[in-house]
């Protein structure tokens, strides 16, 4: 069982990585909105 | 598990899905397009870029295709450990850099490359080194990444090799060529995205299709006791190691890296930094497990080409969506790294060969972008013409390692210590090169006194390694500390033994005498060096060009570059 979590959790941790990137960049475009200045 | 036949996807799925890529892209970058771009948005942006593009620039850029296959072929050769000793120290080498990137950034906010930074400390024979190795490794890498597509292309679809290449060159080339590095980077969150959700879907669906947890027990004997161990010394001593100091090397002297550090809004450079450290990780080690689940499986690679354990696996396991999600994956990972290298070829060209040497620091802000758009032009053509002639480049990305190698000490000593002087950084540099390649290569025979000799320089190299990491997070008592016991416990175990692994050698043999020269030479030097003076002597280009050129008729851009 652990060698099936040990395979499986990165998958997992990959996701929340990518759910903290999106909201991320969720926040900074509207902070871009309300600044008027481009992202990038 | 006997199934050696590649899926193969129609050639209009193929070439749909590889228009739908890079067309997307295309509008992608067209959303950011301008019609007059700024020379300093060009290279690095604004300086300013939040957190969630610079860490996912970072994540895809550090991604490029041969770490998937590399990752699988640890995986796959050393079992258990075989992924975390690739992936996690491909991970931590982000880490490691932080606070040496925080330095650099505080010492020249506005610099473009370090080649530049570097110019402004030393000079121009110190910033060539940079700029050459940077040139030629960024070459390479594209090579490497165009042959990738090639490959891909030529197992999973009826397209050949050199139509893989070509598409993937010219698709590449279209989204960064008008607005280069700010395109990398918004690009790069989309193709992140891609890779991740792909890799999400692929790693768990290969799992249970292939048996899951089951199949574990029932195969466990397949594995070696070395490849069962999460402590295997072999993959340590032939994997881990070597990786380790390989990718310090390149975390350092790699222009991809420090364009996206001076690109980022300097209060986020540890956040960004520590979420492409845990996303690197994850992904990377992720796909590795593929590697490890072939071993289970018993997969027999076709041809014996490791580089075909993901494709068969993906082949073997997954349904046709599946496929597609994984050419995505791929696609996407040797994209993202094919346009930063793009754009750190514009940069250097632009910066450390234009600006700095040829216009004699009053450069063109107009030619200077032409030139940075022909750069990819050409960088793209040489790409595709050597994948597509797959010409054998062992020997120079040899040159380039041992280049960042011996450029470590140097680079990170002149932001730190002022009496590191142009003489010591070129000579500890050289001299690091050419005792690498005689060991490297062999030229004399390594044995006897020779070979102790060079086990020494070794274990220096070791420590030096050990210690800069240790001083970046912990200061310099600790540094001297760390690198003081690591040379004493090192050293009897290096003499006598080191010489038979005689690539981790010659890599810290690189190490070991840059240090040793540099710090005789500077020792030797009265020169002091004030840092502050490197904030005046690197400078935005455009602010300096707005105020500069418009008498001469030079029109600036219409873009004003933020303060």
């Amino acid at each position: 069982m652990w060698l099936t979590s040990y395979i499986l959790v990165w998958p997992v941790i990959s996701a929340v990585i990518l759910g903290i990137l999106v909201v991320a960049l969720w926040r900074d475009i509207r902070d871009a909105k309300r600044s008027g200045e481009s992202m990038i | 598990m006997q199934e050696t036949e590649f899926f193969k996807l129609s050639g209009t799925t193929a070439i749909l899905l590889l228009l739908g890529f890079y067309g997307a892209t295309f509008l992608m970058s067209l959303m950011i397009g301008k019609r007059n771009e700024n020379v300093d948005g060009y290279m690095t942006s604004n300086n300013a870029v939040g957190f969630g593009l610079s860490a996912a620039s970072m994540i895809a850029t550090w991604i490029w295709a041969a770490s998937f296959y590399a990752s699988a072929t640890s995986g796959f050769k050393y079992g258990l450990s075989g992924p975390i000793h690739y992936g996690l120290w491909g991970a931590l080498m982000i880490l490691f850099i932080y606070p040496f990137g925080k330095r650099f950034r505080q010492l020249a906010p506005k610099a473009h490359t370090l080649g530049e930074i570097i110019h402004a400390r030393h000079g121009t024979s110190s910033q060539m080194i940079m700029a050459v190795s940077n040139i030629i490794g960024s070459c390479i890498s594209l090579m490497v990444n165009f042959t990738a597509a090639g490959a891909l292309v030529s197992i999973l679809s009826p397209m050949t090799f050199t139509q893989g290449v070509l598409i993937t060159g010219l698709g590449v080339l279209s989204y960064t060529f008008w607005s280069g590095f700010r395109a990398s980077v918004m690009t790069d969150f989309a193709q992140l995205t891609a890779m991740i959700l792909s890799a999400v879907i692929i790693i768990p669906l290969i799992f249970f299709n292939a048996g899951g947890t089951s199949m574990l027990e029932a195969n466990m004997w397949r594995l070696s006791s070395e490849q069962a161990s999460f402590y295997s010394t072999q993959a340590i001593l032939e994997q881990g190691a070597p990786y380790f100091v390989a990718v310090l090397a390149y975390a350092i002297g790699n222009q991809t890296i420090a364009q996206r550090l001076f690109a980022v809004r300097e209060d986020l450079i540890k956040p960004t930094f520590l979420t492409a450290t845990l996303g690197y990780g994850a992904v990377v080690i992720g796909l590795g497990m593929l590697g490890l689940l072939a071993l289970f499986v018993g997969l027999e690679p076709v041809d014996g080409n490791m580089n075909n354990i993901i494709p068969q696996m993906a082949s073997a396991y997954l349904p046709p969506l599946g496929i597609a999600l994984f050419f995505i994956l791929v696609v996407g990972s040797l994209s993202s790294t094919a346009d930063s290298d793009l754009s750190a070829l514009s940069a250097i060209v632009m910066t450390d060969i234009y600006a700095k040497n040829m216009a004699g620091g009053k450069p063109n802000p107009r030619r200077m972008l032409w030139l940075g758009r022909a750069t990819m032009i050409i960088a793209t053509m040489i790409g595709v013409i050597f994948a597509s002639l797959r010409l054998d480049i062992l020997v120079m990305l040899v040159f380039v390692g041992a280049l960042w190698g011996a450029i470590v000490f140097p680079v990170i000593a002149s932001f730190y210590w002022d009496r590191v002087t142009n003489r010591a950084f070129v000579s500890s540099v050289l001299s690091a090169v050419a005792l690498f390649t005689i060991v490297r290569f062999q030229l004399i025979p390594i044995e006897g006194a020779i070979a102790v000799f060079f086990e020494i320089c070794a274990a220096v190299g070791g420590a030096v390694v050990l210690g800069l990491m240790s001083f970046g997070f912990f200061g310099r008592r600790t540094a001297l500390a760390v690198g003081t016991l690591a040379l004493i416990v090192m050293l009897p175990f290096f003499v006598g033994t080191l010489r038979d692994y005689i690539v981790l050698t010659a890599s810290l043999t690189a190490y070991g005498v840059s240090t040793m020269v540099c710090v005789a030479l500077s020792l030797r030097s009265r020169e002091r060096f004030d840092f502050s003076r490197l904030a005046d002597r690197v400078t935005s280009f455009q602010r300096r060009l707005d105020t500069t050129a418009t008498p001469s008729g030079i029109q600036p851009s219409a873009e004003p570059t933020r303060p």
